[in-house]
């Protein structure tokens, strides 16, 4: 403003100057520069003249007749006007017209606009009744009204901004004015919407904030199902996007921004808390989930269609506040269709979107996780007590004392021997049903991770621990888990494909890997393993080998190498057996009674040998048994053999382990063929070998037979058992006839057995792996703490040896992180082991703190 | 229609495309001929119009924005004469302007045609004016160019066509500029107090405030001289 007109100030006053010191005579210059003047540069540009010309031509504009006006004289005007310094005129010229056309003329045309229905909506009250399609309508007018003279307003704006181009460029840029066209941008903001309506009494309304409440109302409507013209909306919304608090047209300023999203937010959250409480009360879990993300997406698809993308994070809050995290914990824990009643009747899709919307609100997803959680311990403990009530029940009835059940009639001997095995029976059909029951808990709920939790992390690692919670919570897993496969690998894989058989390993060691006690699943596992290997129970080979080598992979070498030492001195037994079957024929002894001889070498470090031994009770003789002098010659002839082989190990023969198959004759026996092939273990040979000395009536009592074989009481009892009461292999007569074995029983050789079966397997009454009883249990425990101990020791040992001086805190934490693999070791465990080896010397404790143990070498 | 993308393809584009100087690949397929008519006799000059549109903000304008020009596809330039718009469509389609009958030699270090030397730097320095005036930034970037190029070997325009050019830009002008930093490079001290300095500082005050600031940032001390006849020029009163 100051500059120009001080250099029109010199300029006069030096044209004085030059014509008080000239001679008078125009001089060759100045004749110059007055043709010039006829050229159209002269500085007598009549400023009015032209601006008479331009304004007229402004109006045209904006009338609408612009393609009558010539582009090149306008802007040669408006350009000459620049070049002699009137810009600053011209610009503020035009401002000042801009200013009286909208409000002289657009202002009055969107104020007609407005009708009476729809001044209640700013004001909110509802003065005057109308319908919702009138009030719609009626917006709708004015909406329509408003957009047209913006448009209107661009279009000519545009075009003025190109004719008053040279002033842009020069004028403006150089005093730093907004341009003309983001000046009548503002113009438009104050004289159009922020123009008060008259006809409203505090004057505080404007067509601005008429507009917002017309634009919130079709909202409203839109949300409540009703059809509205989506992109008048928008445009009116883009309008309010173009335009901006200030000429500095900062982003922040938008009117969208400033006058709009604020009480657009509000209104929703509004919409959206009553929406939410509302259908909390009448709708189900899945209802109000379809719901909410319908709701999410319609506002997603309403940002984009009639709204601004700049409010899309805004209102997305606002939904996950009001419709979403509000109600979530709620409609998670509804009682008859919530995450329990979807989980319980695999609703995979209501889940999906459940876990949609915690996502949405909470990364963590903390309640879909505790409700998830909570139905897996449920539904686990639900499973473990299952399990337990029935080998309960059964461990009790066994545990009872025998004679009560003994004192049963004669005659009602065989019901009673199938409740005696019932309940083991129940027990371990139990302990594999709990294993099933597992599998199929895990599989299903891998399938809702998978189908509808996207296998989202955070609650792969909730579920994986509800598992191993509840797992670890019945004591006695490993062992069911080792029957399981014990059962599968004995019966269960008949029959299937290999990659049937894959997926049952698979799926079994799965469990293992939530198993803690690794170690106990590995005594037990031992122990099935050797009976079904020494017992030749085993389906396929191919199934066992498959299964350690999975194991191997899931649970690590360590685990495993005790257990392929076992199939390996089967195989070296194998072996063994051949090359002293080879051996024996060598010596060319032809005699046809010789007892041919299969021998199995176990390792005594590696077999469970003493868990296979439990039946000789703490305390009692473990001489061996007493063998006929034609299998003794035998034994003495292996032993022989065999230590020439390998010197200076100790053979000790394990009858309980073994089978015989003896030829038997039974001269009452009906039929042609009065010999039968019979199978029966090593006691059971032990036992019969025994009649063959005696007559056809003479009988012997129990406790002879317990004499002259010196079979440990237990399994001479249920040897003698099967052999006399089972009803199929009763090849002993027992007087008295009762289900139970007394020491002063008698038995005599049947002579009149009877089966059609050529070959008889003669069944121990416990033969097969079964769930052990209490006491066989605490048992077990009791072992399994032995070799803990000693695992303990080797760590503590390991690691001090390593660290010299370790202080006690670190020392169990370093302790438990390398037993973390095979089991969690007890704490008190531990330091009763470190107590041990200080006792014992291997460390010492040092006086200071914290509290340090030193290795003593 | 749009106000806020309106505004982003004002100044700030012209600015970048004259800055990076990178023009955009422009099809000649099935394109309009727009027809520029010149002075009073009407010349008439056929350009294609995406080379007109692409260069100059002005005949963009004329060419899209509604006016009796767009609909006719036809640009009336009464005031111009059909050399200067020879000039213009000359470099719009080779990227120089024609040779004058006898151009000067760049490496001459004494012009033998000084009337050529005249001739070559009234019409660059026209040509500044009517790309200033047309928005054609490249062109305005070109003549510039052109002219320093003169400015290194040749002797500084005369006052009066000086003055002129004064009144055909405005302040701050590139061209204002150059034309005193010119001087201050190829004119003496003795010249200030010729007659037709002097006469040309009284004409075009500003001038002479720019050629005194011209002389602060390329000479070392400003000279007595010419501080003197700037205050001859100057009026204190």
């Amino acid at each position: 403003m100051l500059q120009p007109q001080k250099s029109r100030e010199q300029s006069t006053v030096n044209t004085c100057l030059v014509s008080g010191r000239g001679s008078g005579a125009p001089s060759a210059l100045e004749r110059h520069r007055q043709a010039e003047h006829y050229d159209g540069r002269s500085d007598a540009v009549d400023f009015d003249e032209a601006w008479n010309i331009l304004r007229s031509s402004l109006h045209e504009i904006h009338s609408k007749n612009a393609s009558q006006l010539s582009f090149e004289e306008l802007y040669r005007h408006a350009y000459k006007l620049v070049l002699k310094k009137k810009g600053e005129l011209l610009y503020q010229k035009v401002k000042d017209f801009e200013e009286d056309w909208l409000a002289q003329t657009v202002q009055p045309q969107v104020l007609a606009s407005i009708s009476p229905t729809i001044l209640c909506l700013e004001t909110e009250a509802a003065t005057i009744a109308a319908t919702v399609n009138e009030k719609r309508a009626d917006g709708e007018k004015l909406l329509r009204s408003l957009k047209g003279a913006w448009e209107d307003h661009n279009l000519c704006m545009n075009m003025i901004t190109d004719v008053l181009m040279y002033m842009e460029r020069v004028y403006c840029k150089d005093f730093r004015k907004p341009s003309i066209f983001t000046a009548s941008m503002g113009q438009f903001r104050d004289c159009v919407l922020r123009s008060p309506i008259q006809s409203d009494h505090d004057r505080r309304t404007t067509i601005g904030k008429l507009v917002t409440a017309v634009i919130l109302y079709q909202i409203h409507m839109d949300r409540e199902g009703d059809i509205i013209d989506k992109a008048l909306l928008k445009s009116c919304v883009y309008m309010l996007e173009g335009l901006f608090e200030s000429e500095e047209e900062d982003e922040s300023t938008r009117l969208y921004l400033t006058s709009f999203e604020e009480d657009f937010l509000l209104a929703s959250r509004a919409f959206y808390s009553t929406e939410g409480s509302r259908l909390l009360l009448d709708a189900d879990a899945g209802t109000f989930c379809r719901h909410a993300r319908k709701r999410a997406d319609e506002e997603r698809d309403r940002c984009r269609s009639t709204l601004s993308p700049l409010t899309l994070p805004k209102i997305k809050a606002v939904i996950e506040e009001e419709l979403i995290r509000r109600h979530l914990g709620d409609v998670i824990a509804l009682e008859n269709s919530g995450v329990r009643y979807m989980l319980d009747n695999d609703l995979v899709d209501e889940l999906e979107m459940i876990y949609d919307l915690s996502a949405r609100v909470d990364s963590d997803k903390v309640e879909l996780r505790k409700a998830v959680q909570g139905r897996i311990k449920q539904l686990g403990t639900d499973v473990n007590h299952a399990a337990s009530n029935v080998g309960m029940s059964g461990v009790v009835k066994q545990a009872l004392p025998k004679p009560e059940i003994t004192n049963a009639e004669t005659g009602e001997t065989e019901p009673q021997v199938k409740a005696l095995d019932k309940p083991v029976n129940q027990q371990t059909a139990a302990a594999i049903q709990w294993v099933d029951d597992v599998l199929r808990l895990k599989q299903k709920y891998d399938l809702v991770l998978l189908q509808a939790f996207q296998g989202d992390q955070i609650l792969q690692t909730a579920i994986t621990r509800s598992f191993s919670d509840f797992i670890n919570e019945l004591d006695r897993s490993s062992e069911y888990l080792s029957l399981f496969f014990d059962d599968h690998m004995r019966k269960g894989i008949k029959g299937k494909t290999e990659n049937e058989v894959d997926v049952l390993i698979e799926q079994g060691i799965l469990l293992l890997g939530y198993i803690q006690d690794k170690d106990m699943f590995e005594r037990y596992y031992k122990k099935h393993l050797s009976k079904r290997l020494l017992m030749k129970r085993s389906i396929s080979m191919d199934a066992e080998r498959q299964m350690i080598s999975k194991m191997k992979l899931a649970v690590g070498n360590a685990f495993t190498t005790r257990i392929e030492k076992m199939f390996l001195d089967m195989n070296t037994s194998a072996d063994l057996t051949s090359s002293y079957k080879q051996y024996v024929n060598s010596l060319g002894d032809p005699d046809p009674r010789r007892v041919e001889l299969d021998v199995s070498v176990l390792t005594s470090t590696v077999w469970p040998v003493e868990t296979l031994m439990t039946s000789t009770k703490e305390g009692e003789s473990r001489s061996a048994c007493i063998f006929p002098a034609g299998i003794e010659r035998v034994k003495h002839g292996f032993q022989k053999f065999y230590l020439g082989k390998h010197s200076g190990r100790q053979l000790t023969w394990q009858a309980k382990l073994g089978t015989a198959e003896v030829r038997g004759f039974f001269p009452e026996c009906k039929g042609q063929k009065k010999t039968r092939d019979l199978t029966v273990s090593t006691h059971g040979m032990l036992i019969l070998l025994l009649f063959n000395d005696m007559g056809k009536d003479d009988t012997i009592t129990c406790e002879e037979i317990q004499a002259r074989t010196n079979i440990p009481m237990n399994d001479l009892f249920r040897n003698l058992q099967s052999l006399s009461v089972a009803p199929k292999t009763r090849i002993l007569r027992k007087t008295p006839m009762s289900k139970d074995v007394k020491l002063s029983d008698r038995f005599s050789f049947n002579e009149s057995y009877y089966n059609p079966a050529q070959k008889i397997k003669v069944l121990l009454v416990t033969s097969g792996n079964q769930v052990e009883g209490l006491e066989e249990r605490s048992e077990t425990e009791r072992k399994n703490d032995d070799e803990r101990q000693g695992v303990i020791d080797a760590a503590l040992v390991r690691i001090m040896k390593q660290r010299k001086e370790l202080a006690h805190q670190k020392l169990i934490a370093e302790v438990i992180g390398q037993l973390n693999t095979r089991f969690s070791p007890d704490i008190p465990m531990v330091k009763k082991r470190i107590e041990s080896l200080i006792e014992r010397e291997y460390l010492e404790r040092l006086e200071k703190e914290p509290a340090s143990y030193r290795y003593l070498a | 229609m749009g106000s806020a993308k309106r505004e982003s393809s004002g100044l700030e584009e012209d600015c970048t495309r004259e800055d990076s100087g990178k023009k955009q690949r422009i099809s000649f397929t099935n394109v309009n001929m727009i027809l520029i008519t010149v002075g009073p006799e009407k010349a008439k000059h056929y350009v294609h119009s995406p080379l007109l549109c692409e260069e100059s903000g002005f005949f963009r304008a004329a060419i899209n924005s509604g006016f009796k020009e767009s609909s006719e596809q036809v640009i009336d330039l009464p005031g111009e004469k059909a050399e200067h718009l020879d000039n213009f469509i000359h470099w719009l389609y080779r990227e120089k302007f024609p040779k004058l009958s006898a151009e000067i030699v760049n490496n001459t270090e004494y012009p033998k045609h000084d009337n050529d030397i005249i001739k070559s730097t009234d019409r660059l320095c026209y040509q500044f004016t009517f790309a200033d005036k047309y928005d054609i930034p490249r062109l305005r970037k070109y003549v510039l160019l052109e002219l320093i190029k003169l400015a290194h070997n040749c002797k500084a325009p005369s006052a009066s066509m000086i003055v002129r050019y004064y009144e055909a830009t405005v302040k701050k002008s590139p061209l204002r500029r150059l034309l005193c930093d010119w001087y201050t490079l190829r004119v003496g001290q003795k010249f200030f107090e010729s007659d037709e300095y002097q006469e040309g500082f009284s004409q075009s005050p500003e001038w002479a405030v720019d050629l005194l600031a011209a002389c602060a940032r390329n000479w070392a001390a400003p000279p007595k001289q010419q501080v003197v006849a700037i205050m001859k020029a100057d009026n204190y009163f």
